[in-house]
């Protein structure tokens, strides 16, 4: 596809439509919440619609005043909501460089908490915020030392959830659920895969807390490659590894990076050899094995004989080593890599230094190619499928079944209110037609008949308190892109109200880039991937076991790339590994398998 | 026949006896000390019952209660980690080398300001050594990834004076511990002057004076005069520091700069304690070796206490 240069302007539309609107924000690995104190009056507004409650207060999404504007239609009103007096419902949430708001909003209180405090009643109070999921945990076990843990726990680690239904801390939701949820807009969507979205969140067979659910195929991968460099070296996109090499090769000799002299990267690699972004997934793929995602106790794949292996023990792993070592010795990969993770690698892929990026639609769009556009107008990005290797064409399968969980604290009155949220708030998800797009002064603004994007806004509440608006179906991201384009064909464009411009009017093309790159994804999700079986919970061997054994993984497959170990070294490091718990654990996940087979 | 008094007895009566005779005087002061002894209770020595949690397996979800006991079972991890000597041995030559080679660069510095007689000059060379110092490594340790990294300005500077290959500072074995006892140096040495540029000015300027007058040269001054006038202090400093030696490895820098490539000469207790304690949640463990941390740095300080009074006239009990 073809773009022209990007304007200020049109660099902002594209940022908010590209990545405020849907909010999923490829990088799944975290959630976050909103909510906080608000001053509006509820008492007497149950038997109101939406909009009549919402209007006066200035809290309508969409413009519906405006000549050109857009309207949004919410749902039915939950019964006997909104509550009044407020009840007070206290949840941590996860702030970062992309939780922006407009004029005085907080974290503590800002549009979305005022919002669903005037519709529901509930009041959204924040005892303490997390940046990092690891921060977050340890906010977690410190406030379980301290005997305060929060009625609503959003995405809590597996391990953590499994200690804290030990210890009968958690609520049983089972029957508030049954009893509250919407049958077609939260049970029917949770039934997604038969029923196996609840695998974490079910205990004996009772539902013990909410599921996290991720798009299908948000975290995969495709290549997105500099076209414009491709044109100087005069090569066509790889389609497989080798060919892969060749292009990442001449980009680096002929150090077509914006940096100093010999600074160009061929190919992006991150410390986290499988990420989402700059991961070298694909690559390890292309062998027909993966290294772990980040630091959790993966990959296990079939072994063919009935039962699972470890990916990072198999012959095939030296082999994809050894591969990435070359490029490393070639300078395709940036030689100090495993110093940097997505914040590093972003700024060098946006500061025009990187040739290739391994990453999903978001990643290769908001987080690439806008930025690199915006510092060097004739930069030029597309994408193309991950590269084929030795032994098939492979990268990580992200499964929607997510581990952290949203669990709500044992004795906690007002689950029913949060499941009556959900199930208001699912619907509009689950219906783009509703048009929801976000709120005026805060989301986008009008520049004369325009609508421009705003920074801020980009901190949504989605379901139940978290960031990310679609966490209750893997398919509702698709069946916006569908929609959204079903409009585009069948809508003429002079009918197009301002909502639809602000996510249709698509002068670099990077709109549809993206979107047409979920669509792939989402498409071959199920052929092209290696799909981790192991998704049960760690067992107490595993939790003594894994962080040694992953320090000495990292330590050989880190030691191997860099020239500091031989490839050789690899056979040791089995041995070890195997010897260190590692075949002990390999023995438990069988029977595990077994089991579940 | 008299009954053999030990001198520590006497001097522990004399003690007692000033204590009760001053105390209608003194007792303001005690009054005083009163809240630094609560905080002392409350930060310190209460919280140490949570070494409990070293012979349980703990979970916060079931709280110091109902949390199983294991008895010795985190120490036998602790040693049976196949890295735990490698983990104890960098500590161990990390910590040793920042001290060793921190005071070293201070005394020379502080003797080389000393010399100074331009006095905007001392003060400008002083505040710009001391500034490092108090930045913390989370903002150092992001200065330092890029200055360091391949593309950062030290190998583009190292390009330009004709060295062929950028040199991975941090990525390698060979030069990760130099590299982190070099940004150590740069961030304390100045701070670490203060101290000795205080004891210099203890030195009877008479002595100097007489010195220069037979004769002697400005390094023999040094030598003979300036070097054994600041050598207790340098002796007490030595002492304290070998007292902390387990935090003398800085978890805050290495954290901030190792990686999986440089796990065999960067990992040390306390990075592993937070791997496994806090990313592992594995809090008994990593209790239990920091209480193995703590027994050791007791028996470090009470040696150094002996140490320092042997060299120095100063006693803390």
């Amino acid at each position: 596809m073809s773009q022209s240069s990007l304007s200020r302007r049109d660099f902002l539309r594209q940022a908010a439509a590209v990545g405020g609107g849907i909010l999923v924000a490829g990088c799944a690995s975290e959630s976050a919440p909103a909510p906080s104190p608000v001053s509006s009056d509820v008492s007497s507004a149950v038997g109101m619609t939406a909009e009549e409650i919402l209007t006066p207060l200035g809290l309508m999404p969409g413009s519906p005043d405006h000549p050109k504007g857009w309207t949004t239609s919410l749902p039915d009103m939950p019964d006997d909501m909104p509550v009044a007096p407020p009840v007070t419902i206290s949840s941590f949430t996860r702030t970062d460089a992309d939780t922006r708001f407009q004029g005085d909003d907080t974290i503590y209180d800002n549009i979305s908490l005022r919002y669903i405090k005037a519709l529901f009643g509930s009041e959204y109070d924040i005892p303490w915020t997390y940046v990092q999921g690891e921060e977050r945990d340890q906010k977690m076990n410190l406030a379980m030392a301290a005997g305060d843990i929060p009625d609503l726990m959003p995405g809590i680690t597996l391990s953590m959830f499994q200690d804290m239904v030990e210890g009968d801390l958690v609520a049983d939701i089972t029957d508030v659920f049954e009893a509250t949820a919407s049958q077609q807009w939260v049970k029917d969507s949770l039934e997604w895969g038969d029923h196996q979205l609840w695998a974490y969140a079910e205990v004996n067979g009772r539902k013990m807390a909410f599921p996290s659910v991720a798009q299908a195929g948000q975290d995969e991968q495709i290549l997105f490659i500099r076209e414009d460099w491709l044109d100087k070296v005069g090569m066509e996109p790889p389609t497989t590894l080798d060919e892969m090499e060749a292009v990442g090769e001449a980009f680096v000799q002929n150090d077509l990076g914006a940096g100093p002299p010999g600074t160009t990267v061929g190919v992006m690699a991150s410390r986290d050899l499988q990420s989402w972004y700059g991961g070298l997934g694909p690559v390890f793929g292309g062998f027909g094995v993966l290294p772990s995602w980040y630091t959790s106790v993966s990959t296990f794949t079939p072994d063919g004989q009935g039962g699972l292996r470890f990916d990072g023990i198999d012959p095939k792993m030296k082999e994809a080593l050894a591969f990435i070592r070359r490029w490393y010795e070639k300078k395709i990969i940036s030689p100090d890599f495993f110093t940097k993770g997505y914040q590093e690698n972003r700024t060098e892929v946006e500061g025009n230094r990187v040739g290739m990026n391994l990453t999903h639609p978001w990643g290769g769009v908001v987080a690439s190619a806008m930025g690199s556009m915006q510092n060097d107008p004739n930069a030029r990005w597309n994408w193309v499928d991950v590269p084929t290797g030795p032994v098939r064409k492979g990268k990580n399968y992200f499964s929607p079944l997510r581990t952290g969980v949203f669990a709500f604290k044992k004795g906690f009155e007002h689950i029913d209110k949060i499941l009556k949220q959900a199930n208001f708030e699912a619907e509009i998800v689950l219906s783009p037609e509703r048009r929801y797009h976000g709120f005026e002064g805060h989301n986008y603004q009008w520049v004369e008949d325009r609508v421009e994007p705003l920074s801020g806004g980009t901190h949504g509440y989605g379901i139940i308190n978290t960031r990310g608006g679609a966490n209750i179906s893997p398919q509702s991201n698709m069946n916006s892109i569908q929609w959204k384009l079903n409009y585009k064909e069948t809508v003429p464009r002079d009918q197009w109200d301002a909502m639809m411009e602000l996510l249709l009017d698509d002068p670099t093309g990077l709109q549809t880039m993206q979107d047409e790159g979920w669509l792939f994804l989402a498409e071959h999700s199920l052929t092209d991937t290696i799909r981790n079986e192991w998704n049960g919970a760690p067992t107490e061997l595993q939790k003594e076991k894994w962080t040694g054994l992953q320090k000495l993984t990292d330590e050989t497959y880190f030691g191997i790339i860099t020239g500091q170990l031989p490839v050789d070294a690899f056979d040791e490091y089995v041995v070890t590994w195997k010897a260190q718990g590692g075949d002990a654990i390999l023995q438990e996940i069988n029977e595990w398998w077994a089991q579940k087979s | 026949m008299m009954e053999a008094i030990s001198p520590a007895r006497v001097v522990g009566k004399v003690r007692a006896a000033k204590l009760l005779r001053n105390l209608p005087q003194l007792w303001p002061l005690y009054v005083m000390v009163i809240p630094a002894l609560i905080h002392l209770a409350l930060l310190s020595y209460y919280p140490m019952y949570g070494i409990t949690i070293a012979f349980q397996e703990y979970k916060p979800a079931l709280g110091f209660a109902k949390s199983p006991w294991v008895g010795l079972k985190q120490f036998r991890l602790m040693l049976e980690n196949p890295t735990f000597w490698q983990i104890f041995r960098n500590t161990i030559v990390i910590a040793t080398s920042k001290i060793l080679t921190l005071q070293f660069c201070a005394v020379i510095l502080a003797l080389m300001l000393n010399e100074v007689r331009r006095q905007f000059f001392k003060r400008t060379v002083q505040s710009m050594v001391y500034l490092p110092y108090f930045l913390s490594w989370i903002v150092l340790g992001g200065i330092m990834l890029e200055m360091l990294g391949s593309s950062g300005v030290v190998n583009q500077l190292l390009l330009r004076l004709g060295v062929t290959e950028a040199i991975i500072f941090l990525g390698n074995n060979r030069t990760f511990v130099p590299t982190l006892i070099a940004s150590h140096l740069w961030q304390q040495v100045g701070w670490a002057t203060i101290l000795y540029l205080a004891a210099l000015t203890s030195i009877d300027l008479q002595l100097l004076e007489a010195a220069a007058i037979d004769g002697a040269g400005r390094f023999q001054r040094i030598r003979y005069i300036i070097l054994p006038g600041i050598l207790p202090t340098l002796m007490l400093v030595l002492c304290l520091d070998f007292g902390l030696l387990f935090n003398a490895a800085g978890f805050d820098q290495v954290l901030n700069l190792y990686n999986p490539a440089v796990y065999a000469t960067s990992d040390i207790l306390d990075t592993w304690i937070y791997r496994e304690g806090l990313l592992g949640a594995r809090f008994s463990l990593a209790t239990a070796v920091g209480l193995v941390r703590s027994v050791l740095g007791l028996i470090l300080i009470v040696i150094s206490l002996r140490l320092i009074a042997r060299f120095t006239d100063y006693q803390v009990y």
